[in-house]
């Protein structure tokens, strides 16, 4: 197995408004199946075409926004590693019990220099829905709503990012696959632990701990389009799209959840082996990397986050 | 300048639901969404309904024109009360008042009619005044971790 340590993203938690009409957001238009509410009222989501319990967490506060993101590493004995590495660093490690989250095993958790909190853990439970192995069909339960696949990736501001980009290269053995080069310093890192174009991204911004968007990935451009008529059809409300990224070649929406947590449903985007170079973007292209067809940044993408 | 006796007790209800936001009047609505206008203090006035957010009224309102004494483009960002990009200060009238991310709008800000102008419905005639916070400013208190 060539792929060690980090594999992907695992789940994110959101904090979320109004959480009845945020559930029927996620399941029956972004296409997430709910597993189970938990004793707290936090509430389990998973797309039908994901192994592990749930990968979004949606809980009920009075800000919008985003509690943590979680990465799922191959072994458990990954996680002592990490928590070394982490910790020799410099950042302050902590640990959750198993079971804290339904179906999710022991994790460990720190906070990134750009305020965010980012946890790892190795063991999940298998929940239902959920591809089937033998002779499998291209789905078990058909696709509803905008057919999400799975919970793909995020993007989050703060301060610091070039701290985040040392700290997620070095101690998580990242690759940064695209970045933006403003005159005044670096502006935005796409950073993947795998052969996807980004598993998190960051952009600079003041104040820490903020959130820009949960991303879910689409089966193609079609389903681009079907995502564009349900929006309109649900006087959902729209960002921009749909469009293209010129950054990780995205075919995408953004738009956003009944609290105002920005969300992304996007297709394609090219493979990422990790001896390729970091691809790089300057102040005259950034509005060619960040929509490609716009080829400017709309007025909400440096400043409207949760 | 604003009259204290003019700020108006938010009427809190249940959310209309699915719609309300830039989509057409439903008609199968038991009450029909009557017409108001929301005016934007010193820049213009706005055609809305009581079955529209105020910030899609303006949205509109500035798409035809109407909204011409705006000293910079209105400030729209997730139109679901979370972003904080809205904030505005209702100088008079009534209206219902749906979820506001307290990160942007205290209990404190809200009693003195400061509302996000995507996350209230008008009642009556409105009269607001844009406050629009600066890039990177959380105004009230922070979400408390879990």
């Amino acid at each position: 197995m060539a792929h060690t340590g980090v594999l992907r993203p695992g789940f994110i938690q959101l904090r979320v408004l109004d959480m009845p009409a945020s559930i029927e957001h996620y399941t029956k238009r972004i296409g997430f199946h709910q597993v189970c509410e938990g004793p707290d009222g936090r509430v389990y989501l998973k797309a039908a075409d994901e192994f592990d319990h749930h990968s979004i967490v949606l809980r009920r506060s009075d800000a919008a926004g985003v509690d943590l993101m979680s990465f799922k590493v191959r072994e458990d004995a990954d996680l002592d590693r990490f928590a070394k590495r982490v910790a020799d660093y410099g950042l302050a490690v902590d640990h959750v019990a198993a079971g804290e989250q339904p179906g999710i095993g022991r994790r460990i958790g720190f906070t990134i220099p750009s305020g965010h909190r980012i946890e790892l853990f190795a063991q999940s439970d298998m929940s239902d829905p959920k591809p089937r192995v033998h002779n499998p069909d291209v789905w078990e339960l058909e696709p509803h709503g905008m057919a999400a696949r799975r919970f793909d990736h995020a993007l989050l501001y703060g301060p610091d990012i070039e701290k985040n980009l040392d700290f997620f290269v070095k101690a998580l053995d990242f690759a940064c696959a695209e970045r933006v080069d403003m005159p005044d310093g670096l502006l935005a890192i796409w950073l993947t632990a795998g052969m996807k174009a980004h598993d998190i991204a960051f952009v600079k911004y003041p104040e820490p701990n903020k959130f820009h968007h949960v991303a879910f990935e689409l089966e193609n451009w079609n389903d681009v389009g079907h995502a564009a008529d349900i929006l309109t059809r649900y006087d959902i409300s729209v960002d921009i799209g749909p469009t293209r990224h010129g950054i990780t070649r995205g075919q995408t929406i953004y738009f956003f959840d009944p609290s105002g947590n920005r969300n992304e449903v996007f297709a394609g985007g090219y493979t990422y082996y990790p001896d390729n170079p970091t691809r790089t973007w300057d102040e005259t292209q950034i509005g060619k990397g960040i929509f490609y067809y716009e080829r400017q940044l709309n007025d909400a993408f440096l400043s409207v986050v949760t | 300048m604003r009259n204290e006796s003019a700020a108006p007790e938010p009427v809190r209800a249940a959310p209309p639901g699915e719609g309300g936001g830039r989509g057409p009047i439903d008609l199968d609505r038991p009450t029909q969404p009557r017409r108001v206008t929301i005016t934007v203090d010193g820049c213009g006035a706005a055609s809305a309904t009581t079955g529209e957010r105020v910030l899609v009224a303006l949205e509109r309102a500035q798409g035809f024109g109407l909204l011409k004494g705006l000293p910079r483009k209105l400030p729209v960002g997730c139109r679901r009360g979370g972003c904080g990009i809205c904030r505005a200060r209702v100088l008079a009238g009534d209206f219902r008042v749906t979820p506001m991310s307290r990160a942007h709008v205290s209990e404190a800000d809200e009693a003195e009619g400061v509302v996000l102008a995507c996350a209230i419905y008008a009642e009556s005639d409105l009269t607001l005044r844009l406050e629009t916070p600066a890039l990177g400013k959380t105004r009230g208190q922070t979400a408390e971790k879990s």
